[in-house]
C-alpha cells in the first residue's frame, strides 16, 4: 500500500499539523513550514520529529 | 535527527520495541489465540462497524488493526501506528498475506500525531498508553483525531498482584540484577493500574461518558520452558536484564522461573490469568 493520494490528504506534519507533499521520488513526506522531511521506508512512513530530515532546497 | 524536540522515552522505546519484532512475530499464533478476546472486546467497546475509520494506537505487529481492518471492510479503513518500524514491518507482512487493502501503518510517537484532526469515527489501543512518555498527551491527540461522537477504547494493565507472568519474572530477575524500579509517572507495564487512573486521562482529555472495566485473560502455555521462552522472548523491557547475567545466573533465574510458573499447571497445560483495564470514552458531539 504505497502512500497515496488519499492518504496525503489525512496526513498532516506530527510538529505543526499543516499539510504534507509526497518527495519527486516518493520517498518521503515534505512539511514547508517547518522544513522537515519524514522518510517513507518500506512503504511505512517515518513521522517522528527527531528521525525526520532537514528540507534542503 | 534534527536534534529539537527529541524525545529520549521514544528513543529507547523504539530501540527496545524493535528488538523484539522478530518475537511478536514468532509468537504471533500464540498472540492470536491468547489476546484475540482483547481485540473483539476494544473493537466492540469502541463500535467499530462497516464502513469505519478507526485509528489503532500501538499497533505493533498487527493487532488489533487488522482485526479492525476485517470489521470496517473494503469500504472502510483502519490506520495503525506504532513507535516501532520493524513491529509494523510485520504487520504490514501479515496485512498483505491477508490481502487487505484498507490498513496502513505509519511509525509516530503517540503523543504527536501526524494526522488532520477529526478523521476517525472510532479509535482502539491495547495495551501501549501506559508505555508512552505522556498519556494525557496520546489521549488528547486521539480526542483530536476523533470526529465528534467518536469512540475511544483502550486497554491496560491491572495491578501486578494479578498479573503474574509478568510479576514472577520480575520478582525472579530481582534476585540477581537491578531491574530499576519505576516511579508511579514512568512508563511501564502497571503505570495505569490504579483503578480510576485511565478514565480520569480520558476524562481530562475531554472524554465524556467514561466508564472503565476490568477484563479477564488467560494465558495458555503448554509447559514451563514453554512461558519462560515466550515471556522472555518479548518482555522488551526486561529481556536486557535477563541478557546482562552471567551464564549461570540465566540458567538459575530460568529455573526459578519455570518453576513457579509450572504452579499454574492445570493437567496438560500451564494456564495463567491475567487482568486487564478497559476504558471507553466518547468525544462530544459538540466539544
Amino acid at each position: 500500500m504505497p502512500v497515496d493520494k488519499e492518504l496525503l490528504e489525512i496526513l498532516a506534519c506530527p510538529k505543526c499539523k499543516g499539510e504534507l507533499e509526497l518527495t519527486e521520488n516518493q520517498d518521503g513526506l515534505v512539511c514547508r513550514a517547518c522544513k522537515l522531511v519524514y522518510e517513507i521506508r518500506d512503504d511505512i512512513p517515518i513521522m517522528l520529529i527527531d528521525e525526520a530530515k532537514p528540507l534542503n532546497e | 535527527m534534527s536534534g529539537h524536540d527529541e524525545n529520549p522515552i521514544v528513543t529507547s522505546q523504539r530501540a527496545s520495541w524493535n528488538s523484539a519484532a522478530w518475537a511478536w512475530e514468532k509468537w504471533d499464533a500464540w498472540l492470536e489465540q491468547n489476546m484475540g478476546v482483547m481485540n473483539d472486546r476494544l473493537l466492540a467497546a469502541a463500535g467499530v462497524a462497516e464502513g469505519h475509520q478507526a485509528l489503532d494506537l500501538g499497533s505493533g505487529t498487527g493487532q488489533p488493526a487488522l482485526a479492525a481492518a476485517r470489521r470496517v471492510g473494503p469500504k472502510g479503513g483502519v490506520t495503525g501506528v506504532d513507535v516501532a518500524g520493524e513491529m509494523l514491518e510485520v504487520a504490514r507482512k501479515k496485512a498483505r498475506a491477508l490481502g487487505y487493502g484498507n490498513v496502513t501503518f505509519h511509525v509516530c510517537d503517540a503523543c504527536s500525531l501526524p494526522f488532520e484532526d477529526g478523521l476517525f469515527d472510532a479509535a482502539v489501543s491495547r495495551f501501549c498508553l501506559m508505555f508512552t512518555p505522556d498519556p494525557r498527551k496520546a489521549a488528547r491527540e486521539v480526542f483530536r483525531l476523533l470526529r465528534p461522537g467518536g469512540v475511544f477504547a483502550a486497554a491496560v494493565w491491572a495491578d501486578s498482584a494479578r498479573n503474574p507472568t509478568f510479576t514472577l519474572a520480575q520478582r525472579v530477575l530481582n534476585r540477581y540484577a537491578l531491574v530499576p524500579a519505576l516511579s508511579p509517572d514512568a512508563p511501564g507495564v502497571f503505570r495505569m493500574a490504579k483503578p480510576g487512573t485511565i478514565s480520569g486521562i480520558l476524562r481530562d482529555a475531554g472524554f465524556a461518558q467514561v466508564n472503565e472495566e476490568e477484563a479477564p485473560l488467560q494465558y495458555t502455555y503448554a509447559s514451563g520452558e514453554m512461558y519462560f521462552e515466550n515471556f522472555m522472548d518479548m518482555a522488551a523491557p526486561l529481556r536486557p536484564i535477563y541478557l546482562g547475567l552471567t551464564p549461570s545466573q540465566r540458567q538459575e533465574a530460568r529455573g526459578a522461573m519455570i518453576e513457579e510458573i509450572e504452579r499454574y499447571r492445570r493437567g496438560e497445560s500451564v494456564e495463567v490469568p491475567g487482568v486487564a483495564i478497559v476504558a471507553r470514552g466518547v468525544k462530544p458531539a459538540r466539544a
